[in-house]
């Protein structure tokens, strides 16, 4: 070990230990400072960021913004119709299968939400090497609130905001990451991209370390390739159900369990290309 | 050192990690310009210095790296830092064998710096998750992880040839002891 003016010294090794000990804290303990203390060290840097990322757009524009714009306008109200028609279907699949049970329909009705677009910009993003999450430039005086989901193009589902938003601005998970966890959703057939969720396919998946969705289904089931996911996972906001998570990429044979299949969803979005998203914000009172 | 082109330059180098540099994406790796500073310092600060340049900056990365833990928000503070340390560590070992203003120097200690910090950076997230209701950042293995972060020292090595060029324009702004003997 080098000595003196060579080693780094008592103090320098302390402080390696701490920052040892640190990342081995609970969360509990790290939140309530470290969140504060990114955020401070953030608000300088935080505005050239912006710019810059409005540079990297311009350098490598989104795929969309060559479309024609009238068309595209129209796609995007078209799907994002065929969303809010597919969540409330679902909702209705819901209720309808509850009203079934003996309960009181007054019990089960949550009550429609209602729902502001808010139309964010992405400011920057995480860094290292697996930077996924995204940072809006919205927060609690935009009405954001943890898990209000993030859509583009009318339906197509980007992520939700994780934690509890600051006063002007939020970080966004997108579905690729492994925050995301477990994903309910449902398979329309390509060909029927309107087909009731009772005749789709149920399915779980999960993020796997390329950024793809991934999960398991019956052999039986009747999954291929180009088939639409749609989302129908009660631990997300009622706004973000029957939205579009991506497409059915590969079905294969499952090695494990022969009576099942592996299929590989692929993510609508890349989101290392979007400038904007739209924050679909519960209105409350 | 001087503490104030340190200072700038992680600024700038933070600033550009977390916006434009998405635009050199490769193999699905970013390159890291705080990578590069920080092998930039470990080769030509005074040795003291050097240890504490790349702590500090190993801690500002963390500070930009948030991961979501059980549904919440958190920045660890401590595995790129303690990371970036034991990677100054490795080129403060080796720099009086090298050619410390040449590039191609600067491309290897980059290297070096960010596999170690790596390694570290996974170590320390994988203690993490043995710990009760511990979780990982990543989706599938540790090994799948520390693959993708030796692509992304790969790719930030080979970024860090231009910087480093760029950055020895700036040398006698430093203040290092070679551009102190220089003058």
């Amino acid at each position: 070990m080098m000595r003196g003016s060579q080693g780094p010294g008592k103090i320098f090794i302390v402080a390696v230990t701490a920052a040892v000990a640190l990342s081995l804290l609970p969360v509990s303990l790290l939140r309530p400072w470290t969140n504060d203390l990114s955020a401070l060290l953030w608000i300088p840097l935080r505005p050239p960021a912006h710019g810059l990322t409005a540079l990297r757009h311009w350098l490598r524009p989104p795929r969309d913004e060559t479309a024609v714009r009238d068309s595209q306008l129209l796609l995007e109200d078209r799907d994002r119709f065929r969303a809010l028609w597919h969540g409330e279907r679902l909702r209705a699949e819901e209720l309808s299968q509850r009203l079934a049970q003996v309960e009181r329909a007054s019990k089960l009705d949550r009550g429609g939400v209602p729902v502001e677009p808010v139309m964010v910009s992405i400011t920057g993003r995480g860094a290292g090497s697996s930077e996924r999450f995204l940072a809006l430039n919205a927060g609690i005086r935009d009405g954001v609130q943890k898990g209000d989901p993030a859509v583009i193009g009318g339906d197509l589902l980007i992520g939700r905001v994780v934690d509890d938003p600051a006063e002007t601005s939020c970080w966004l998970a997108p579905l690729g990451d492994a925050s995301t966890g477990r994903l309910d959703v449902y398979i329309a057939p390509a060909d029927r991209p309107e087909a009731p969720p009772s005749e789709g396919v149920i399915a779980q998946l999960r993020p796997d370390a390329r950024g793809m969705l991934v999960g398991e289904v019956d052999s039986t089931g009747r999954v291929d390739v180009g088939d639409i996911v749609r989302l129908a996972d009660p631990t997300w906001k009622r706004a973000a159900q029957g939205m579009r998570v991506g497409v059915v990429r590969a079905v294969r044979a499952s090695d494990r369990n022969p009576l099942r299949k592996v299929m590989e969803v692929e993510c609508g979005a890349e989101t290392d290309r979007l400038r904007q998203v739209t924050l679909k914000v519960e209105v409350n009172g | 050192m001087s503490w104030s082109a340190f200072i700038l330059t992680a600024a700038i180098a933070l600033t550009m990690d977390a916006s434009i540099m998405q635009v050199f994406e490769f193999m699905g790796a970013t390159p890291s310009l705080v990578g590069c500073l920080a092998a930039f310092v470990a080769l030509h600060a005074e040795r003291r210095v050097a240890w504490w340049g790349c702590l500090m900056l190993g801690l500002l990365f963390d500070l930009s790296s948030p991961v979501s833990i059980a549904g919440a928000l958190v920045f660890v503070p401590g595995p790129y830092a303690a990371g970036f340390a034991l990677g100054a560590a490795a080129v403060l070992s080796v720099r009086a064998e090298v050619m410390r203003r040449s590039m191609l120097a600067a491309a290897f200690a980059t290297l070096a710096l960010l596999i170690l910090a790596s390694l570290v950076w996974t170590m320390l997230w994988t203690l993490r998750g043995w710990l009760p209701a511990g979780e990982v950042p990543w989706a599938g293995s540790a090994a799948g992880e520390l693959f993708r972060k030796m692509v992304w020292s790969c790719v930030t090595a080979i970024a860090s040839l231009p910087v480093a060029w760029l950055l020895g324009r700036t040398f006698h702004y430093w203040d290092f002891p070679a551009s102190r003997r220089r003058r």
